[in-house]
């Protein structure tokens, strides 16, 4: 295992189990949310994971943050697999991984008041320091927050503030323990334009000052290009590629993730071209596909695409993608 | 002359605990046969309410209080009530927001289109399913379909029997309120490219209402900007990226990345969308512009036209540069 | 927030006729439990005049068949029936809450045994039910409170568990989980804040449930003979035939009359709280 690393993870799993069929003869079939996922996120990165609603992205990150548990798989972070703890020694990991949440209507509790909510985390790894030296904590993380001055704010009910001041609080929550880690899953999907732009520049920033790594999940392509260094897409519970950023908008080479880039890059050239990107397919997840799962939207597929599903092989330094019909795949075998 | 919808001075107030809110304030804008405008804003900023407003869908506590929607030269504020209902449909229909809320899940699609067709035009049963199955193939969805029930289509084909239901009068203008929102991208893009590919064939008038701005940069003809309740910049789009005039729409511009321009750095608008109940009579963007003088916190602005078809509201319009 | 939201609450409350009504029923009945001694005009338990006195200027309700005084028995009756009604309420939903947050909040196999044993409880036929564990274990005031909180916290339990479960899935109990907050304060400082208002409006509803059991057990003879609440009342007045005289005006009415008052008090009440506290019954103003 690479030492530069701060998370790996190899073989991830999720299955639901679905349930069909009459009372006599009741079916069960496995749904995989997630389907066997390998990634590593190395120190000081930001790693993006991108796709659509119901890919896996966010059971992902849930299991990562211990807040699901895997049907199958690891997951190591700083060296200790996490799969195989104890309730009470995840709790103390916990201070190191921190998660912010989507809806920042949803995450603050409405009863109480700002200070009460960022003491939790404190409260919750080092209950013995005085006071005053947490009462100094949560104002120096309000302050991190650029939100000032921080006396302004600690005692106000989250309905006092709008969706992006809450957005604020739901990060300075997370970076209160100083973590080394934070899985920020769409933190701005639920924000005005307006104040987006911040929110970004904000984790853009205590980056820097703070030596963070980060996993951002989004379903918008041109956020992730701005926050992150390496971007995994994910399709039907599998990454389908990977790679630097760059490499990812400039040399698309998963046909899912060559329509992504088409519509954000040029939606009229997308407009134009459509039936050469993308097919008006239906996806349907609980089906049991043999072969790749893009197969009924993909516009270049081959007949071994119903009947194999392809590995994720890498093609460039750093670089894979996860498809039978990728010409430097293709180029390499004849 | 081709105008086909032209709003004037509408404004549109809602009664709450506190006072009046304005939610609508003095829009004007206009559209001709065969144009797309998106009319976007943050949420909250009253886009929808201008839509309600021109289909006369505002109920208490809400009021439209001033202003005329001509749709080909007809009122729609002071048309009757019997009028009202054959103009909607057949002269001017909607996709709504959630094709879930716009489609009855104990019906047959099929049933419901052919059901719009009934009720507006004087046709056959057996037409109206000719018909049905006619739009259905139009939106890209297998005509033999049409006996089946909303809950056996994914959301994007929703949406699309949705649009199909939308389009079942003929009508030449078509409001699509956000109704992309909440579908993947792909989808999303796909269920755009379907509308405006209807737009050019069928050459219809849409109003494009979103909060996506480089969505509705990419297909509209035109773009109006909407914040707080107030159109601040109207104008064709290559204008609007190339020159917007209004403070508010250049930071909008500035505030979303680009795939295009990876160096770019973007960049918030400081503070919050004013509380519109009782809102002072000034510029509503004051409280959140780099560029605001006392003049901007005392009245507001009139919208007015500063170049060829390109109006917005601004006093720092004719001062000199900004910007 | 908190100080504000108890006042919105106070102001539907108050805004609505129907749970200002109960909720003035409601103290003008604990006026009367406190008051007893002084607006009695006898000791309940002293036989002050002849057996089955008419009423008269002295005794306005006539006294019973071995001279007590009806009006004050009334009276002091008010203590026992609400009493009963909010101890048995009380117990009945500290069960309901314990089963219905472990329930909920665990899930599972937890969720599943005891949610079975809450259908069990249920479905019982509850009358019979009562009538053998009151004759089983004996008439005390203690023993009535235990039957009664024994059959009424099963409904109880099920709301709870249900208000349980969307708690459970809001963003900040995740939240809280994630941040490594252990599972005690996440139930004390999340979930049953959230809890708390909804077990109130049940509390209320028990209360009138548990009235009206103790009425009946106690009309059927089971309750404690030696204290003097409504249903013994109307057990003596059945006992001694004044259901086939006269006397059912100011011997049988005016313990139903009360009865019927004091369900209708705690259920107008709970019915608003009800309506508080889930916005979805609010009414359009």
């Amino acid at each position: 295992m690479d030492k530069s690393n701060l998370l790996n993870v190899s073989n991830l799993k999720k299955t639901f189990i679905k349930k069909s069929g009459t009372f006599l003869k009741r079916k069960k079939t496995e749904v995989y949310a997630v389907n066997n996922i390998n990634l590593e996120v190395k120190k000081g990165e930001i790693l993006g994971i991108i796709g659509e609603s119901g890919c896996g992205k966010t059971t992902t990150a849930r299991m990562i943050m211990r807040l699901m548990k895997e049907t199958e798989g690891e997951i190591s972070f700083e060296g200790v697999n996490l799969c195989n703890l104890k309730d009470s020694e995840t709790n103390k990991i916990r201070k190191k991984m921190q998660m912010i949440f989507q809806d920042p209507y949803d995450t603050l509790n409405p009863g109480m008041r700002i200070l009460d909510i960022l003491m939790e985390p404190i409260n919750a790894h080092e209950k013995n320091l005085p006071y005053q030296a947490k009462y100094q904590r949560v104002v120096e993380a309000i302050e991190a927050i650029e939100l000032r001055p921080a006396e302004d704010f600690i005692h106000r009910y989250p309905h006092q503030l709008s969706g992006g001041q809450r957005q604020r609080i739901a990060i300075a929550r997370a970076i209160i323990l100083k973590p080394s880690f934070i899985a920020a899953d769409e933190p701005t999907s639920m924000l005005d334009v307006s104040v987006r732009a911040g929110i970004l520049n904000l984790l853009l920033d205590l980056r820097k000052k703070m030596g963070l790594t980060m996993m951002f999940i989004t379903h918008d392509l041109s956020t992730a290009s701005y926050m992150c260094d390496r971007i995994a897409v994910m399709y039907q519970g599998k990454i389908v590629e990977i790679g630097p950023t760059k490499k990812i908008i400039h040399k698309p080479s998963h046909p899912y993730t060559k329509a992504l880039v088409a519509v954000v890059k040029d939606l009229n050239h997308f407009i134009k071209n459509r039936e050469k990107l993308i097919l008006d397919g239906e996806v349907d997840s609980t089906k049991e596909e043999k072969g790749c799962p893009f197969v009924s939207r993909c516009p270049h597929k081959e007949d071994i695409c119903h009947s194999q599903v392809p590995n994720l092989e890498a093609i460039d330094n750093g670089h894979s993608v996860s498809c039978h019909c990728h010409t430097e795949l293709l180029e390499r075998t004849s | 002359m081709n105008t086909v919808l032209s709003v004037e001075n509408l404004s549109t107030y809602f009664k709450t605990d506190k006072g009046i809110a304005k939610a609508v304030e003095n829009v004007s804008f206009s559209l001709n046969k065969g144009e797309m405008l998106g009319l976007i804003g943050e949420s909250g900023c009253g886009k929808t309410t201008v839509a309600q407003s021109i289909l006369r869908l505002i109920e208490y506590p809400g009021k439209v209080v001033s202003g005329r929607v001509l749709l080909n030269g007809r009122d729609l504020i002071k048309a009757s009530d019997k009028d009202l209902a054959s103009m909607r449909w057949k002269e001017i229909s909607v996709i709504p927001q959630s094709a879930m809320n716009a489609l009855n899940p104990i019906f047959t699609i099929g049933d419901q289109i052919m059901e719009s067709i009934l009720i507006h035009e004087n046709v056959s049963k057996r037409e109206a399913l000719k018909r049905t199955k006619t739009l259905l193939e139009l939106v890209g969805i297998d005509g033999e379909r049409w006996r089946s029930y909303p809950h056996e289509f994914s959301g994007g084909m929703k949406q699309r029997v949705a649009i199909a239901m939308a389009l079942a009068c003929n009508p030449k203008l078509v409001i699509s309120d956000e109704s992309t929102t909440g579908l993947d991208v792909l989808t999303q893009a796909q269920v755009i490219a379907l509308i405006k590919n209807l737009q050019k064939k069928m050459d219809l008038s849409v109003i494009l209402i979103s909060h996506d701005l480089p969505m509705v940069t990419a297909i509209c003809d035109k773009i109006a900007i909407m914040y707080a309740g107030n159109i601040v910049e109207w104008a064709p789009t290559e204008d609007i990226l190339k020159n917007a005039r209004h403070p508010y729409s250049q930071a909008l511009l500035n505030a979303s990345p680009d795939l295009g321009n990876p160096e770019k750095e973007v960049v918030s608008i400081p503070g919050s969308v004013p509380n519109l109940v009782n809102f002072p009579n000034s510029c509503r963007f004051h409280t959140r512009c780099p560029l605001a003088f006392d003049k901007c916190r005392q009245e507001n602005p009139e919208f007015k036209e500063v170049r060829n078809g390109h109006y917005t509201a601004c006093f720092l319009e004719g001062v000199g540069n900004h910007g | 927030m908190g100080n504000q939201k108890w006042k919105k609450y106070w102001q539907v409350l108050t805004s609505n006729n129907i749970g200002l009504f109960g909720l003035i029923l409601l103290m003008i009945f604990l006026l009367i439990a406190i008051l007893a001694p002084f607006l009695a005009p006898f000791d309940p338990t002293d036989r002050v005049g002849a057996p089955f006195t008419k009423p008269n200027s002295q005794f306005l309700l006539g006294t019973n068949d071995v001279g007590q005084d009806i009006l004050s028995e009334l009276l002091y009756g008010t203590r026992i029936s609400l009493l009963i009604g909010v101890i048995a309420a009380f117990i009945s939903i500290l069960l309901g809450c314990l089963v219905g947050i472990v329930s909920g909040y665990y899930g599972g196999k937890v969720d599943a045994l005891l949610m079975r044993l809450v259908d069990l409880v249920l479905v019982i036929p509850f009358l019979p039910l009562m009538i053998l564990l009151a004759a089983f274990i004996g008439p005390s005031f203690w023993n009535i409170v235990l039957v009664i909180s024994l059959i009424s916290w099963a409904s109880p339990a099920r709301v709870i568990r249900s208000q349980v479960l969307t708690l459970k899935t809001k963003g900040y109990v995740e939240a809280a989980k994630s941040i490594g907050t252990n599972i005690s304060v996440v139930l004390s400082r999340h979930i049953l804040p959230g809890v708390i208002p909804i077990a109130l409006s049940q509390f209320v509803l028990a209360a009138s449930h548990s009235i009206l059991i103790e009425a009946s057990l106690s009309f059927l003879g089971l309750g404690d003979p030696f204290t003097k609440s409504w249903g013994t009342i109307l057990y003596y007045a059945q006992a001694r035939g004044a259901f086939l005289t006269d006397a059912w005006i100011w011997w049988v009415l005016p313990p139903g009359l009360l009865i019927t008052t004091l369900v209708i008090g705690f259920a107008f009440t709970g019915y608003s709280l009800e309506e508080i506290l889930n916005p979805r019954l609010r009414k359009e103003r």
